[in-house]
């Protein structure tokens, strides 16, 4: 029998057939006028790559240009649309299936393997709220983690790690974080040598360096590649000074010296020098220094008299008249860090000549013992006695946003706020720890899921860990930043219930249990500074589109999931997105109201003008601030302005780090062997090759991993960069575009080779952030993309910071042979056979 | 009829009359699989597949448009749904798979995600979707939040057309037949292929939406043949 036509549309809507049809996708509204073409509006916008303006046309995001005050736009903001539009958007909440079927009793292996199921919002914030509800309940503020934040979106409302610690700290107390992967050595062993964290102050302005420095040494530090991102709307400024810098240089009016392994990209623009030394040696290479600034009496008795403590018994190791008995003699320090001693003894007399600055990065504090070569540091510049004048002394920072620039002194805008407000409690108000820590050292989170009712040495302190069963996530992939991928999956298999908040689908949601989608930045209004350190100005963040498929703003979700325990109106204070932008800059503009700028006449008069006027302008502009150097102050009257170490004093030697009897962190900055290290270090006859993996010159860590367009400008056969030395490559057969695996006795991944005369051998580079994406579920499984953090070390740097210890790490390559697998790192939850 | 202007100054009346297509069934038949392929099935829906109420949709699909094989195909995997002691969950595990998650991993239905190299939401594809819609007086129902070019809304744009042809007088009749024939050659059956490709490559459960996928494709190309004058 066939089927007419019209008896098909009788039927089907005489029987239950009708009943399958739901109602249209579909609205009427008024028919376009043909021929009608939208011209588009720009707005002001930006982003930790740059503030920007946004031609919005048609609801969509057409075109982004940097922002007029940016006189220096990174081609990073080329990967804006790509993120906004990038098919990796989480659009709809989603739930694992497993975790959906059986709850916290499900099974956990298939975590980060598993699939999922969409939610409608009010079910996926039920399932949230009642999970918080479980875990305070059946267990306590103990078994609940809430306290991993990072990078978030710029923006001082939307702010992510605000909103979500907040809305959970309303429903009840939970373990947070010290600490940050950064910097985490450094902003502990600091505030003990000079007083305070160092690597996030304002440093002394770039013009003084300009016309004061005669040599500056940049120690590990890349600053030409970093400072194209900035923690608020990023605005440049450093460049300008960097180019004046290139041109002192160009004339030999400054001496730049880059002490680095790597030829680096700074190194190559300032047309600068380079002064090789080994991995993870520079203490070696510092203290081989200090011995010749000591016995050809080249350093400054008088400042260590005046403003340190501690010298004798630094300088008594030095000598070899402490325990080791070992003179650190430029001879000895050359074994080590392979400069020779002749070139020790002269750079060292090079630093004392005249006036030095020296600029250390971040990434040698990223080691084992990491505090060691911060430390070293620091007595360096004691011992040249310049430390508080133009131009010289030491900086941690000025690689970092617009440190050394100049502040205007204006005051910037706050934020959404992160704590509970004072007076109030939460509604799981129960305090109850039993003995365990309520914060943990941040990089030491996956030693405590694995580990509870350990005790570690942290700071002084010992740090029980308490049973974590439930983790939450905002703005924040771990699964980036944390190392050895491999024990991070057996860590995560204990782990009852992970909900995560974010924009696109990195490794993080693949990983846990309810994944909720936020908006980007570029969705919601909001109000930053620009000019981090240089507090430039206040920028205007207009919602460029609306939130795409079903995500939503931080602050929409967190008001909603407050509404479930009653504290929606306290979470949000009673105002809506804008009544928070709007109070924030009000606020901004009251403690603003005497400011006058350093370029004005004087009278104390705010620029900042009504709200409506700024939020249609975009921006206000406080002008260039003044010129200040670090430590002036302590150096004209140090009992005055007296450091914040314990003595108030630069402290050599640290009486109360000794009394903590560490033996990875003592008295005064040692050399101590790593636990394994390339060129003639521990286990370099298995693993030859020092992997080094440094903030990326194309991305914010994974932050726009996921944009096409910029990925096409770096990758290898659709895989991260691997950096590798000629040598390296030709003794194992590799040849720049190979596809390459690198591996050691933690995990192996796969990587696009590129041969450079800028590595030297046994120096291989892939740059943190590439996003994860291991071919299966098995421990040890090969990374498809090439996140470096699947091969480092998982140590804390000491008992001192427990910091991050990524950069000791060695791997062996080869060329990859056989079938290759497809990039998996950029994919939703992947299948598994039922 | 106030749209579309360009066509319909070309229409040929006498065309119209050549194709055998019913709007009107089609129109029903097209807002079926754009509710279909635009959500995740309930309970009560999939009880309701599960006693054969999608029946006369099939039926119609095999006996009006001669599509057997992926009616077919269709129709055992529904009858497979009884292995499962969760249906509605695997099938909307299946549909997050395809359609919801990460659209590298999937079957995302989205035109612009299937037109070239540069992938990317809110494409060209979308933009002649938005005009399209605009011109006709719709947009999507902000609920909805999705963009034009969402295979479900695309669909359910073309039951719109359907309905209009159905209704259509001559000399009308001929404007939008050429339309919807365009519409579906270029703006569908441009890559459903790819879909069903790509859907081919997800492990799912059950075989019920890429069985689906392969029926769409089989009915647009039928579609356009039927649309064409005779």
């Amino acid at each position: 029998m066939t089927i007419s036509r019209r008896s098909f549309l009788k039927g089907a809507m005489a029987g239950s057939a009708a009943s399958l049809v739901g109602p249209g996708l579909l609205t009427s509204t008024a028919a376009a006028a043909a021929g009608v073409t939208e011209q588009g509006v720009w707005k002001t916008a930006g982003s930790h790559w740059g503030a920007m303006n946004a031609l919005v046309k048609g609801g969509k995001v057409a075109e982004v240009k940097p922002f007029g005050a940016d006189q220096y736009p990174t081609e990073m903001l080329n990967g804006i649309k790509g993120l906004i539009y990038n098919p990796s958007r989480i659009r709809y909440p989603m739930v694992r299936l497993e975790w959906l079927k059986n709850r916290h009793n499900g099974d956990r292996t298939t975590r980060g393997d598993n699939r999922f199921v969409r939610l409608t919002w009010d079910a996926a914030l039920d399932l949230f709220h009642e999970e918080l509800e479980r875990v305070q309940t059946e267990y306590g503020p103990w078994a609940l983690y809430a306290g991993a934040t990072g990078w978030r979106q710029t923006g001082q409302m939307h702010s992510c790690g605000n909103h979500m610690q907040r809305a959970v700290a309303m429903h009840g107390h939970f373990v947070k974080k010290v600490g940050d992967y950064s910097t985490g050595a450094g902003q502990v062993i600091l505030p003990y040598v000079l007083g305070s964290t160092e690597v996030y102050s304002q440093g002394t302005s770039w013009p003084l360096i300009l016309e004061n420095s005669k040599t500056v040494v940049l120690w590990g530090n890349d600053l030409y590649k970093n400072l194209q991102v900035g923690w608020n709307c990023e605005t440049h400024e450093s460049y300008a000074y960097l180019e004046q810098l290139k041109a002192r240089v160009a004339e030999g009016s400054i001496r730049v010296i880059s002490v680095d392994p790597v030829r680096t990209k700074t190194q190559k623009y300032l047309g600068c020098e380079q002064l090789y030394v080994n991995p993870m040696t520079d203490v070696a290479f510092m203290l081989g220094m200090a011995h010749t600034l000591y016995n050809e009496a080249l350093y400054s008795q008088a400042f260590i008299d005046a403003y340190a403590l501690g010298f004798d018994d630094f300088i008594a190791y030095v000598q070899g008249e402490a325990e080791d008995g070992v003179a650190k003699t430029p001879e000895w320090a050359a074994e080590i860090c392979g400069v020779s001693a002749e070139d020790i003894r002269d750079f060292a007399r090079l630093l004392a000549a005249d006036r030095t600055q020296l600029l250390f990065g971040w990434a040698i504090q990223r080691q084992q013992h990491g505090e060691q070569p911060y430390w070293m540091g620091a007595v360096l510049a004691t011992m040249l006695g310049q430390i508080g004048l133009p131009g010289g002394g030491i900086s941690y920072g000025h690689h970092y946003s617009s440190i050394g620039v100049p502040s205007s002194g204006a005051s910037a805008p706050g934020a959404f706020p992160r704590n509970v407000d004072a007076g109030k409690t939460p509604v799981h108000n129960n305090t109850d720890f039993q003995g365990a820590a309520s914060t943990i050292p941040v990089a030491r989170w996956i030693d405590c899921l694995l580990n509870p009712g350990d005790t570690i040495q942290y700071n002084g302190a010992e740090v029980t860990f308490p049973d974590v069963r439930m983790c939450v996530f905002s703005g924040c992939n771990p699964w980036h930043h944390h190392q050895d991928h491999n024990r991070m999956k057996q860590a995560f298999q204990r782990l009852e219930t992970v909900v995560t908040v974010d924009y696109a689908w990195n490794a993080t949601c693949r990983f846990s249990d309810l994944v909720l989608p936020a908006c980007t930045q570029f969705e919601r209004n909001d109000i930053d500074i620009y000019g981090t350190y240089s507090s430039r100005g206040v920028l205007a963040m207009h919602k460029l589109v609306d939130p795409l498929f079903h995500s939503r703003s931080d602050f929409d979700i967190f008001t909603d999931l407050c509404r479930r325990f009653g504290r929606d109106e306290e979470y949000r204070q009673g105002l809506d997105e804008m009544g928070w932008v709007k109070r924030l800059y009000d606020e901004c503009r009251e403690a603003n109201k005497s400011f006058s700028p350093a370029s004005g006449d004087g009278e104390a008069s705010s620029p900042m003008p009504e709200f409506a006027e700024f939020w249609k302008e975009g921006y206000v502009d406080f002008g260039p601030g003044e010129n200040w150097v670090r430590h002036a102050d302590f150096r004209q009257a140090p009992e005055v302005n007296a450091l914040g170490t314990p003595s108030g004093f630069i402290e050599v030697s640290s009486r109360k780090i000794a009394r903590y009897g560490y033996d990875d962190c003592r008295a005064y900055p040692t050399w101590m062997e790593k636990a394994e290290r390339s060129h003639g270090g521990p286990n370099s006859d298995r693993y030859p090759l020092w992997l080094q993996s440094v903030h990326p010159d194309k991305r914010l860590h994974s932050q726009m991993c996921e944009s096409e367009e910029l990925r096409a400008t770096y990758a290898v056969q659709g895989r991260e960069p691997i950096y590798m030395s000629p040598q390296d490559a030709s003794e194992r057969g590799i040849q720049g575009g190979d596809l390459v695996r690198v591996f050691n006795d933690r995990g192996q991944l796969l990587a696009g080779a590129v041969v450079s005369d800028d590595f030297p051998p046994g120096v291989v580079r892939i740059q943190e952030g590439a996003w994860y994406g291991p071919v299966g579920p098995e421990i040890g499984a090969l990374d498809t993309y090439g996140d470096p953090n699947t091969l480092t070390l998982d140590v804390g740097s000491s008992r001192l910071a427990q910091a991050p210890s990524a950069n000791t790490c060695i791997v062996e390559m080869e060329r990859f042979e056989g079938e290759v697998p497809e990039v998996t790192a950029f994919g939703g939850p992947s299948v598994v056979e039922i | 009829m106030t749209e579309p202007a360009s066509s319909l100054a070309a229409a040929r009346p006498e065309a119209g009359g050549g194709s055998p297509v019913d709007g009107e069934s089609e129109s029903l038949l097209c807002r079926w699989l754009a509710t279909v392929l635009g959500a995740e099935l309930d309970e009560a829906s999939l009880e309701r597949y599960r006693q054969g109420e999608a029946a006369p949709f099939l039926d119609y699909l095999r006996d009006a448009h001669g599509i057997t094989d992926e009616v077919e195909r269709l129709q055992e995997a529904l009858s497979r749904l009884v292995m499962f002691t969760t249906p509605r969950l695997e099938l909307a595990a299946d549909f997050t798979e395809l359609f919801l998650a990460d659209a590298r991993s999937g079957a995302p239905p989205y035109a612009s995600l299937h037109a070239g190299d540069k992938q990317g939401f809110h494409g060209k594809a979308a933009e002649r979707m938005e005009a399209r819609l605009a011109a006709a007086g719709y947009a999507v129902r902000r609920d909805v939040a999705e963009p034009a070019d969402h295979l479900a809304v695309m669909l359910d744009y073309l039951a719109t057309r359907l309905q209009i042809l159905a209704e259509a007088k001559a000399p009308d009749r001929e404007g939008w037949r050429q339309d919807l024939e365009a519409f579906v050659e270029h703006e569908l059956c441009s890559w459903l292929p790819r879909l069903v490709t790509r859907s081919a490559g997800v492990t799912t459960a059950s075989d019920f939406y890429p069985a689906l996928l392969a029926l769409l494709e089989a009915y647009c190309r039928r579609l356009v043949e039927e649309l064409r004058p005779a």
